[in-house]
This record gives C-alpha cells, sequence and structure tokens, in this order.
C-alpha cells in the first residue's frame, strides 16, 4: 500500500510537472467554459422551453461524448509505453514493487487527474444556483456515471498503453477499442432476441451512461462499469508479467 | 555469491545466450566484456530479474532470483542500459522517490540520501532538475540512486558510456571505491575499463563465453607473444634481408623517422630469443639499435583476439 502511494505520487508530478498536463486541462477547462455558456444562454433564452433539467444537457452534449472518448487516451498513452520506451520500466520493476503496484498506481493517477479535471466544472453548478433551483443529487450522479465511464476508459487506456512501445500508437489504439467498446452499444437497437437484448442492452455503456446524467442511480451499471475497470487493469498487469518471459 | 547456471535465453526464435554459466563471489569486481549484441545487456537484465531466462537459473546468495523476486531486489542495485532516468524530477526528488520506493523511512532516508550524495560527489546539483545535467551527473545521480538502499550486490550496464575521459576516469574511480565493499558486475566496451576497474573480467560473444579469467592472468596467458618496438641506423636493407631468413620473426616497417634512421615493429611468438636473435643479426649487418623495447599487450588484443578467432572458425 505504502509503494501505492509513493507511485501514484509520482505519476501525479508528472501530470502537474509537464506541460502536457496543463494543456489537457486548459483545453478541457475552455471546452467546457464554452458548453456551459452556450447552455446557459439556451435556458435563458424565454422562446426555448425547456422541460427537462441542465445536467441531461450538461452530461449529454456532443462535446461531452467528445471529452470523453479523447481525454483518457491521452492522459494514460504515455504511462507505461513511454518508460518502457526510455528503458525506465527497468528502473521501476528492479525495485521491490510488483506488476499490480505499478499498473494500479498509474490507473489511480490518470483516474485521479481526470477527477480533478471534472471536479472543477461545479463551480458552474455554484454560479448557477442563486438563480435557479438545482437538483444536487442528480449533479452528483451525473458526476458519479462520468468518473465511472471515464474509469473504463483509462484503464482501456493503460492496457493499450502496457501493449504498446510507442505512445502515439497506445493513444490510437486505446482511442479505437473505446470507440468500439462504445459502438457495441447500438447493436441493441438491431437484435430482436429477447435474452440477446436484455444482455447487449446491460452492456450498453452508452445508454448506462445517459441513465447516470439523467440522475438516475441503478447498481446494474455500476457494477458493470466497475468490472471493466477491473478486467482491464487485471489484464494489463497479466501482460506486464509476461513480459518479462518473451 | 551469484550463480549463474546454464542460462539460454530466446528472442522469438534466435537465441541470444547460449549457456552461459559463472560464478562471483563476494567482493568481486566483474568486468563484462563483449562486442555489440553479444548478450550483456540480456544476462544483467535475466541477473537482476527483470528478464526471465528460457532456461538456466541464477542463484543470489543460495536464492531462486524468480522465486524470491522482492528479497533478491532488495540485495541488488541495478542500473540499465543508458541510465534511464526521469528528467523531470529534482536530483532531491528522485532519490527521495526511489528511496521511498526501496523501502527507506524518514531518518534513514534522509541519512542515506546524505550519504550517496556525498559519495557520489553530486551535492552541487542537489536541487537541480535532472534534465539539465551533464552525462556525467546523470551517471552519478544513476550511480547514487543504485546506492540508495545500500545493496550487496551493484549490476551496472555500461555505466561509463559517452562520457568524456575525464569523466570516465571519475566515474571508474567511483565504481573502484563502491566496489570495496561490495560485488559489481559491469559490462563495458572499453576494455582498458575492465583492466583498470575489475579484478575478474568475462568475455562474451554470441551468447556463449570465451573467456573467464583475472586480468592478470589474462595478461599472462599472452605473455608469450612479443611485439617489439625497434629503432635502427645503417645498413638498414642488409639488416632486413638477415632477419627476413627466420620464418618466425615478422617484421614490420613503421613510419621512417629519416632516410637513415628507421623504426620497425616485430611481432614474434618466442619472447626470450627473438630478441638475442635482433641483436646478433645487428651485429653481424653492421646495424646499430637505437632503441628496442617491448609492446605491452592490452587485453584490447585478447580481446579481438577472440572475437575474430571465434568468426573465423
Ligand atoms: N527485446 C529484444 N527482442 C529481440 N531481440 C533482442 C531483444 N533484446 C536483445 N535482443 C537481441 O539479443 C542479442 C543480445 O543483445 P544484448 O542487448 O544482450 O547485447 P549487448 O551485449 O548488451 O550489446 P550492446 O553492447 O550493444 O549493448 C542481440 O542480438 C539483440 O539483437
Ligand atoms: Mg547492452
Amino acid at each position: 500500500m505504502r509503494n501505492i502511494f509513493i507511485l501514484i505520487n509520482r505519476e501525479l508530478k508528472t501530470y502537474f510537472y509537464s506541460i502536457m498536463g496543463y494543456v489537457i486541462l486548459a483545453m478541457f477547462l475552455l471546452i467546457y467554459g464554452f458548453v456551459f455558456w452556450f447552455l446557459v444562454n439556451a435556458f435563458s433564452n424565454p422562446q426555448n422551453n425547456f422541460n427537462e433539467p441542465i445536467t441531461n444537457f450538461f452530461f449529454g452534449t456532443f462535446y461531452y461524448w467528445f471529452i470523453l472518448i479523447i481525454v483518457p487516451p491521452l492522459l494514460t498513452m504515455k504511462t507505461i509505453a513511454e518508460e518502457r520506451k526510455s528503458g525506465s520500466l527497468e528502473l521501476l520493476m528492479t525495485a521491490s514493487v510488483t506488476e499490480f503496484q505499478i499498473i494500479i498506481s498509474k490507473f489511480a493517477a490518470s483516474f485521479i487527474f481526470y477527477v480533478f479535471m471534472w471536479l472543477i466544472t461545479i463551480y458552474y453548478f455554484f454560479l448557477l444556483s442563486p438563480h435557479t433551483a438545482l437538483d444536487w443529487n442528480m449533479i452528483f450522479v451525473g458526476y458519479l456515471g462520468t468518473f465511472l465511464v471515464g474509469g473504463v476508459f483509462i484503464s482501456l487506456g493503460i492496457f493499450s498503453s502496457t501493449i504498446s512501445r510507442n505512445q502515439i500508437v497506445a493513444a490510437v489504439i486505446s482511442f479505437g477499442l473505446g470507440l468500439l467498446i462504445f459502438s457495441l452499444s447500438f447493436i441493441s437497437y438491431f437484435i430482436d432476441f429477447q435474452s440477446v437484448k436484455s444482455v447487449l442492452e446491460y452492456i450498453n455503456i452508452m445508454d448506462s451512461t445517459i441513465k447516470f446524467s439523467q440522475g438516475v442511480l441503478d447498481t446494474r451499471p455500476v457494477v458493470y462499469f466497475l468490472s471493466l475497470i477491473i478486467f482491464f487493469n487485471y489484464l494489463s498487469v497479466r501482460i506486464l508479467d509476461s513480459q518479462r518471459w518473451r | 555469491m551469484i550463480s549463474v547456471k546454464n542460462l539460454y535465453k530466446n528472442y522469438s526464435g534466435k537465441y541470444a545466450l547460449n549457456g552461459i554459466s559463472f560464478d562471483v563471489s563476494k567482493g568481486q569486481i566483474l568486468g563484462f566484456l563483449g562486442p555489440n549484441g553479444a548478450g550483456k545487456t540480456t544476462t544483467m537484465r535475466i541477473i537482476s530479474g527483470f528478464l526471465a531466462p528460457t532456461s538456466g537459473k541464477v542463484f543470489i546468495n543460495g536464492m531462486d532470483v524468480f522465486k524470491h523476486p522482492l528479497e533478491i531486489k532488495r540485495l541488488i542495485g541495478y542500473m540499465p542500459e543508458n541510465n534511464p532516468i526521469p528528467m523531470d524530477l529534482q536530483v532531491k526528488e528522485y532519490l527521495k522517490f526511489r528511496g521511498m520506493l526501496k523501502g527507506l523511512k524518514r531518518d534513514n532516508l534522509r541519512r542515506r540520501i546524505d550519504f550517496v550524495v556525498e559519495q557520489c560527489r553530486i551535492d552541487s546539483v542537489f536541487n537541480k532538475l535532472i534534465g539539465t545535467l551533464s552525462k556525467g551527473y546523470r551517471q552519478r545521480v544513476g550511480l547514487a540512486e543504485t546506492l540508495l538502499h545500500d545493496p550487496q550486490i551493484l549490476i551496472l550496464d555500461e555505466p561509463t558510456v559517452g562520457l568524456d575521459p575525464a569523466q570516465i576516469r571519475q566515474v571508474r574511480d567511483l565504481i573502484r571505491q563502491i566496489g570495496t565493499e561490495r560485488t559489481v558486475i559491469l559490462s563495458t566496451h572499453i576494455l582498458p575499463e575492465a583492466e583498470a576497474a575489475c579484478n575478474c573480467v568475462i568475455i562474451i560473444n554470441n551468447g556463449k563465453i570465451q573467456v573467464m579469467d583475472t586480468v592478470g592472468n589474462l595478461n599472462k596467458i599472452h605473455r608469450g607473444a612479443a611485439r617489439l618496438h625497434l629503432e635502427i641506423k645503417n645498413n638498414i636493407s642488409k639488416f632486413e634481408q638477415a632477419l627476413s631468413e627466420f620464418p618466425d620473426i615478422t617484421l614490420k616497417k613503421a613510419n621512417p623517422i629519416s632516410d637513415k634512421h628507421y623504426s620497425y615493429f616485430i611481432e614474434s611468438m618466442d619472447y626470450d630469443n627473438v630478441r638475442e636473435t635482433i641483436f646478433n643479426t645487428a651485429v653481424k649487418t653492421g646495424c646499430i639499435i637505437l632503441e628496442m623495447h617491448r609492446e605491452k599487450i592490452m587485453l584490447e588484443d585478447v580481446f579481438i583476439k577472440l572475437v575474430t578467432q571465434e568468426k573465423s572458425e
């Protein structure tokens, strides 16, 4: 456990000491500032008559999905691939740490940065709250969903980085796989068998995320997302371990 | 202390190691010599536990490296090829991070950091970013890091590569000093380095050990062969002709010093007799010997001989 904290601390430094971390953060805030401005304008226009709460849109625009798919590969592409390329992975693996500790701390650090990024946007809701009634429960569930899906894509990103030697390749793989897993969600719309359909609905990442954004807290997607996170991290550990036998 | 038993390593169908076995006893400084691609790095990675061998075993203090990875890692300080230390940290931060990873705490951590900083003489760059340091200093930071947990064994993969001669000497002195109470395995292409820093040498080529011996012995074995440097004047062509009648003596002309004054390299397998022969021939032909001395055979010659022998077989 101590090792994991030490490693997370070091990983976080790579985000906060490097221009990369700040660029991602700045671009994200720029885009989300725009989304917020756009939504506030749309809602305050008396011609529009929205019956839905703002969270449905805040966690549901095109920009939201775009960020979900794009940001995790950018955050994770370097993690293992870069260390392998520079040789510092060798240094890490010959200290008294296990493969599990390495993967879990890489995952945790990327996840913490991701959560940090999103948490900054909470202040938009604080800006709104004096002027309109907000359902903080829904906001909370919206963020929870965002973090969980993000966690899935981050663990997928770490996995991609574990199998690559080049960070660009890692980013492309995790982006591609992410998009593919995401697209699995659409299959359920075209299938009629009830049994298959219910399975596909269960693994439908997009619909589950939309439910979160509507403030519906269901345990099934929570369990599903958590198991995906565990699955990808487990794969990464196994692969990192197996690479010494190449 | 370290016992390497019959290592084979297969990288996707191609054997990089073909049965490497050797023992290193406590306090030895072992030099690993070999041309590019000989298998030095592969062997060191296996000893440090980073790679698994295809077959064969490594024991350290009687423990199998692959059955007790964490215990073994505590015994070893390992510096990988190209010294891959992070550029984005300060020396201070880096040593602290690595020290904590190696299980050092508070007072002990501070004490060990102070100690390695002093031993490797990096106090002047202690607060600097590693990325801004010169290569020599980075190398010393890498060495300091390997010493943090006071390991019994140091494995250094080409610790002096890319340094200028003054830095090479400093790092080499440092290694020798560090090595007084530790077992060290270091790899290098630079032969004088092995001669200067090590007390035992392994020459490896194509994944096989060609020679394993002490530096002193290696030089002794090849003592039989001699290479003389000779300077003579007067009656040079007569001297050359007379000497050419001895089949086991080869005469090579070096750059002439003036038209009457020549210098030669002479090679013979018989060091004791060749000097007398030359003296007698010179007297007979009326030649004057200005200078005759023996060229020291460096490990380099031994090395090149062994490696090229292997190729021509
Ligand atoms: N990861 C790898 N995958 C495939 N082949 C490899 C790998 N690493 C090394 N090899 C091959 O194994 C052989 C031994 O390589 P190794 O790096 O051990 O040599 P070396 O003695 O350290 O050489 P150098 O002096 O250049 O550092 C080489 O032929 C190399 O091409
Ligand atoms: Mg090498």
